[in-house]
C-alpha cells in the first residue's frame, strides 16, 4: 500500500457535558491514500462528524483531542499551531457539510464567493478570478453559469448549491478534501448527479476525498475503501469490494445483512439485524459488545488489537483475533 | 435564580406585620430617621414609612398581578384568535396593536389614566390596556408556528373539533413566551404605577403606594430625609429585579422542557 | 372483484403562494383495496404528500372525488367526516414534530379512543404500547423523553388506535438509522396482517418501498407517470422518469453494474401546468406527441405506464378505448 496521505491512529475524543467528560471517540484509527475516494461510514451517533471535525481541527470548545496522532502529508496535526493550521485549512485540506445553502454567504452573490476562494488561495487578481469562478461554475455542471454567478444562495436550488461549494473548493485546490454526508435532503436523482461529479473532480484533479456517510449504497458505488464506525471506534476497514463480499466484523455483518435493496425484493429476515438497544459509550472495551451475538469476556474491557485480513483489509474484533490462533 | 424567587414571594407576602396603620400621623414623631421604634423613620406628617411601605406592597402587588394577569387572558384570547383565524380578522387585529405598540407604554398608561380619571380600577385597567399588544403578538406568533406542525394535523386526523385542536392541543404549545412576559410585565406594572404616582396621576396621597411615597420624598432629598424615599425605591427596584430574575429562570426552565 | 377501499378520482389541488399558483396535484385517480399496501413515491415537489394530506381532507381539494367506503369525502359535512376519520388514520413524517409535546404519551394515545368513544379501560392503552415494542412505562412520558424510534412507534400507536381499515404513513422509515428500518418495517407488516389493514405508503426511499408494498405509484409533477405491482414496476420500469429515478439509487453491492439515465436539468416547481407529458423539458426522448396529453399505456396485469415508449414494450397490446379504471386487472 503506497503511503497515506491522512493517517490518523488511536484518536480519543472527550467532551464535556455538563461536568462528566465522555468519550465520543475512541481509539479511532483509519488511513487515508492519496488520489482515493475513503469512506467513512456508520449511522447515527458512530463519530463521523466529530472525526471530521477532530481533522479539521474545528471542534467546539467542549470537545478536546485526548490522545492520538493524525499525521497529514508528513505533519502533524495536533502539534500545529492555530496559524498554522489556518493555512492548511482550506488550501490542503477542505470540507463541505450538509446543509448547501447554510455554508454560503446569504448576503454575497455566488459567482464572488467562488472568486474570492480564487483570489485568496491562488492570487488571482479580481478580473481574473471572475472570470475562472464562471469557468469552475461550468466545469461542476452548472448550466448558464454566467447567469447563475450572479444569484445569491437562496435563489439557488440545494442541488445547485452544493455544486457551488464543490467550485469553490476546487479553487482551493486541496490534497484532501472532506465531505460530510454532501448529499442529505437532495432528491435522489439530484445525488447521484452530485457524486458523479464529485467522483469526476478527484479523479481529475488527483485529490483524496474522505466521504462520510450512512448509506452503503453510496460507499459501494463511490468510495474505493472504506472504514466502518459505530460508537466512536473504527470497527472494520477495507476495500469496497473487500468488506462487501467478505465482511468481518460481527457489525458490519448485521449492518449488510439489514440493509434493504431496491433491486431484490427479498423476504426479510430480521433475526439477522442489529438489537434494539442503546449505544454504550461508557465502555473503553469494544462497544459493540452490548449487541454483538459473539461477545466474549474480553470485548468489555479491552480494545482488540487489529488483525489484517488481507493487505487492505483489517478488523478490530477479539472473536477474529482468537479465530487467528 | 430561584432562590431570589423565594425570597421575594415570601417577603412579600407578609404584609400583615406592619406595626402601625398606614395612615395613622403622628404629630410628634414627625421626620425622624430609622430608629428602633419606627424602622424605616418617619414621614412629614410623622407616619411610620415602615408601615407603609409594609402596606402598600399588598396594594403595589396587587396591581402588579391584576395587570399581567389581565393583560394576558385578554392578549392571549386575541392573539390566539387572530393566529388561528388569519385572514380579514388577523389583518384588523394587528393594525389595532401596531398602533398600540407605537407609543411607548408607560405614556398609555399616562394618557389612558389621564382619560379615565384616578382611580385605582382605571390604573390598572390603564396599565394593562397598555400591555395588552404585547400578549397579541406573542401569542398570535406562536400560534402561527404551531398551526402547521404536525401535530395539529394529527390532532385533526384523529377527530379532534377544531375547538379542541386550538383549547387542547395549539393553544398550551402557544403560551410559553406569553408566560415569560407575563413576569417581565409583572415588574413594569409596579414601574408605571409607581412612576404614575410619582407625577401625580393615578393613586394619590395618602394612598400607601411606593410610588406616591417617593414622590413625597423626592421633596426631601435636598433636606436630607434620605429614609424618606431609599425604603418605597428600594421596595421597588427589588421586586422588579425579582420578577425578572423569575422570567429568566422560568424562561431556561421551559425552553428545556419543550426540546 | 371486490370493491376498492379508497376510490380517488381525478384529484387536482392547487394553492397560492404569494402571487403565483402552484399545481400540486394535477389529475391523481387510484384505488386501495382493502388489505393491500399500496405505495406513492417520488421525489420532492410530486405531489405525493399533497395527495396524502387531500385524501385525508387535512386540506381542501380543488376538483376531484374521495370515496371511502363508498363515500365521498369532499361532500360530506365536518361533523361526519370527523366520525368516519376513526377508520383511515395517517402517520406522519416526523416523528419529533407529530407529538404534542405537551401531552404524555397515555394521553396522546388515549384521545383517538375518546372521540370516538371506544375508550374502555387503561388496558387498551397497554396493549397498544406493546404492541409496537414500548414498555408500559413509556406511557407515562413526554415525547422529549423519548428516542427518535421510540416517538416514531408513538405515532404508529396512535395510528392504529382505532383499529382503522387504511393507514397512510408519510417517509415512515426516512428519519431512521439502516439498523431500525428493518425493525419497523417487520412491525408494520405484521400490524397489517393482524388487522387488515391497508396502507398507503408514501416515500422517496424506494428500498422500503419494495419491501411493504404490493403495488407501486410513481408520481412526478402532481401526475402519476406508472403504476403496477411492485415487482413489474421496479424491475421492469418503463416511463423515462421511472428509469431515471431507479437508475440513481445507489445499491450497496460493488458487484452491481449501473447504467444510469440522467435527466437534464432539474425539478421544476410545478408553477406552470404544460399540455402534454410533465417530463417533455427534461427527457432525452422526448418526441411530438409529448406535448399533447398523453393516455396511460396498459402493459397488462395492472401495469399503466404514461409514456410513448411503453407502445414499443413486448407487453404492450394496443386497445382501441380510452384507459379504464385505475387498479390491478
Amino acid at each position: 500500500m503506497p503511503e497515506p496521505l491522512l493517517q490518523v491512529r488511536s484518536l480519543r475524543l472527550d467532551v464535556k457535558d455538563h461536568e462528566q467528560s465522555r468519550s465520543v471517540l475512541l481509539d479511532v484509527n483509519f488511513d487515508v491514500l492519496p488520489n482515493e475516494v475513503m469512506g467513512l461510514v456508520g449511522e447515527s451517533g458512530s463519530g463521523k462528524t466529530m472525526t471530521a471535525l477532530s481533522i479539521m481541527r474545528l471542534l467546539p470548545p467542549a470537545a478536546r483531542v485526548a490522545e492520538g496522532r493524525m499525521a497529514f502529508g508528513g505533519q502533524d496535526l495536533l502539534a500545529l499551531t492555530e496559524p498554522e493550521m489556518r493555512r492548511v485549512r482550506g488550501s490542503q485540506i477542505a470540507m463541505i457539510f450538509q446543509n448547501p445553502r447554510a455554508a454560503l454567504n446569504p448576503l454575497m452573490r455566488a459567482g464572488d464567493q467562488v472568486a474570492r476562494a480564487l483570489m485568496l488561495h491562488q492570487r488571482m487578481t479580481r478580473e481574473e478570478a471572475q472570470r475562472e469562478a464562471i469557468g469552475l461554475l461550468g466545469h461542476v455542471g452548472i448550466s448558464d453559469a454566467a447567469a447563475r454567478a450572479r444569484a445569491y444562495p437562496h435563489q439557488l436550488s440545494g442541488g445547485m448549491a452544493q455544486r457551488v461549494l464543490i467550485a469553490m473548493m476546487l479553487a482551493c485546490r486541496p490534497k484532501l478534501l472532506i465531505a460530510d454526508e454532501p448529499t442529505t435532503g437532495l432528491d435522489v436523482t439530484i445525488q447521484a448527479q452530485i457524486f458523479d461529479l464529485i467522483k469526476e473532480i478527484q479523479a481529475e484533479v488527483g485529490a483524496s476525498l474522505l466521504l462520510i456517510t450512512h448509506d452503503l449504497g453510496v460507499v459501494s458505488e463511490v468510495c474505493h475503501r472504506v472504514a466502518v464506525m459505530y460508537a466512536g471506534q473504527i470497527m472494520e476497514q477495507a476495500s469496497v469490494f473487500s468488506l462487501f463480499q467478505r465482511p468481518s466484523h460481527p457489525y458490519t455483518e448485521r449492518l449488510l445483512a439489514s440493509i434493504l435493496r431496491v433491486d431484490k425484493g427479498a423476504e426479510l429476515d430480521a433475526s439477522r439485524a442489529i438489537a434494539f438497544a442503546s449505544i454504550d459509550y461508557e465502555s473503553v472495551g469494544c462497544r459493540f459488545a452490548n449487541r454483538c451475538p459473539y461477545v466474549l469476556e474480553a470485548c468489555w474491557t479491552q480494545r482488540p488489537e487489529p488483525r489484517w485480513l488481507a493487505d487492505d483489509h483489517v478488523v478490530f474484533c477479539h472473536l477474529r483475533n482468537r479465530e487467528a490462533e | 435564580m430561584f432562590l431570589i424567587l423565594c425570597y421575594a414571594a415570601v417577603a412579600l407576602i407578609g404584609p400583615e406585620v406592619a406595626p402601625y396603620a398606614p395612615n395613622a400621623t403622628n404629630p410628634q414623631a414627625t421626620l425622624q430617621s430609622p430608629s428602633a421604634e419606627f424602622r424605616f423613620g418617619t414621614d412629614k406628617f410623622g407616619r411610620d414609612i415602615y408601615s407603609r411601605v409594609l402596606y402598600a406592597t399588598r396594594l403595589d402587588l396587587s396591581i402588579a398581578f391584576s395587570v399581567a394577569l389581565s393583560a394576558f387572558l385578554i392578549g392571549a384570547a386575541v392573539g390566539a384568535i387572530s393566529g388561528f383565524y388569519g385572514g380579514g380578522v388577523d389583518d384588523a387585529i394587528m393594525r389595532v396593536v401596531d398602533v398600540l405598540l407605537a407609543f411607548p407604554a408607560f405614556i398609555l398608561a399616562m394618557a389612558l389614566t389621564g382619560i379615565l380619571g384616578d382611580t385605582i380600577p382605571n390604573v390598572i385597567m390603564a396599565i394593562s390596556i397598555a400591555y395588552i399588544p404585547y400578549f397579541i403578538r406573542l401569542t398570535r406568533g406562536e400560534m402561527l408556528r404551531v398551526r402547521t406542525m404536525q401535530f395539529a394535523d394529527a390532532a385533526v386526523s384523529v377527530g379532534n373539533p377544531s375547538w379542541r385542536v386550538v383549547l387542547v392541543h395549539l393553544l398550551p404549545n402557544s403560551l410559553t413566551p406569553a408566560f415569560i412576559q407575563l413576569t417581565l410585565v409583572l415588574g413594569w406594572a409596579i414601574l408605571d404605577a409607581a412612576g404614575l404616582a410619582f407625577l401625580g396621576l393615578g393613586i394619590t396621597p395618602p394612598t400607601a403606594e411606593w410610588g406616591v411615597m417617593v414622590a413625597e420624598g423626592a421633596q426631601r432629598i435636598i433636606t436630607g430625609e434620605w429614609w424618606t424615599w431609599l425604603f418605597p425605591g428600594l421596595a421597588i427596584v427589588l421586586i422588579a429585579f425579582a420578577f425578572s430574575i423569575v422570567g429568566d429562570g422560568l424562561r431556561d426552565l421551559l425552553a428545556r422542557e419543550e426540546r | 372483484m371486490t370493491e376498492p377501499l379508497l376510490r380517488v378520482r381525478d384529484l387536482h389541488k392547487q394553492y397560492r403562494e404569494g402571487r403565483t399558483t402552484i399545481h400540486a396535484v394535477n389529475g391523481v385517480s387510484l384505488d386501495v383495496f382493502p388489505g393491500e399496501a399500496v405505495g406513492l413515491v417520488g421525489e420532492s415537489g410530486c405531489g405525493k404528500t399533497t395527495t396524502a394530506r387531500c385524501i385525508l381532507r387535512l386540506e381542501e381539494v380543488t376538483r376531484g372525488r374521495i370515496e371511502f367506503e363508498g363515500t365521498d369525502l369532499t361532500a360530506i359535512p365536518r361533523s361526519r367526516l370527523r366520525a368516519r376519520r376513526k377508520d383511515f388514520q395517517m402517520v406522519f413524517q416526523d416523528p419529533s414534530e407529530s407529538l404534542n409535546p405537551r401531552l404524555s404519551v397515555r394521553r396522546t394515545l388515549r384521545e383517538p379512543l375518546q372521540l370516538h368513544g371506544l375508550y374502555s379501560s387503561d388496558e387498551q392503552l397497554r396493549a397498544a404500547v406493546h404492541r409496537v415494542n414500548l414498555e408500559y412505562e413509556h406511557l407515562d412520558r413526554l415525547p422529549h423523553q423519548l428516542s427518535g424510534g421510540q416517538k416514531q412507534r408513538v405515532g404508529v400507536a396512535r395510528a392504529m388506535m382505532t383499529t382503522p381499515k387504511l393507514v397512510i404513513l408519510d417517509e415512515p422509515t426516512s428519519s431512521l438509522d439502516m439498523s431500525l428500518r428493518i425493525h419497523v418495517i417487520v412491525l408494520l407488516k405484521e400490524l397489517q396482517r393482524e388487522l387488515n389493514l391497508s396502507y398507503i405508503f408514501i416515500s422517496h426511499d424506494l428500498s422500503t418501498i419494495r419491501h411493504l408494498c404490493d403495488r407501486v405509484m410513481v408520481m412526478y409533477l402532481g401526475r402519476i407517470v406508472e403504476q403496477g405491482r411492485t415487482a413489474d414496476v421496479f424491475d421492469d420500469p418503463t416511463h423515462v422518469y421511472t428509469k431515471a429515478l431507479l437508475s440513481a439509487i445507489p445499491i450497496p453491492d460493488p458487484t452491481v453494474k449501473r447504467n444510469r439515465l440522467l435527466l437534464r436539468g432539474e425539478t421544476p416547481t410545478a408553477r406552470r401546468l404544460e399540455p402534454g407529458c410533465a417530463l417533455q423539458d427534461r427527457c432525452a426522448f422526448v418526441a411530438e406527441e409529448c406535448r399533447r396529453p398523453v393516455p396511460e399505456y396498459d402493459l397488462g396485469g395492472g401495469h399503466r405506464v404514461a409514456c410513448r415508449l411503453a407502445k414499443e414494450h413486448p407487453k404492450y397490446k394496443p386497445t382501441a378505448q380510452a384507459p379504464a379504471e385505475p387498479g390491478p386487472n
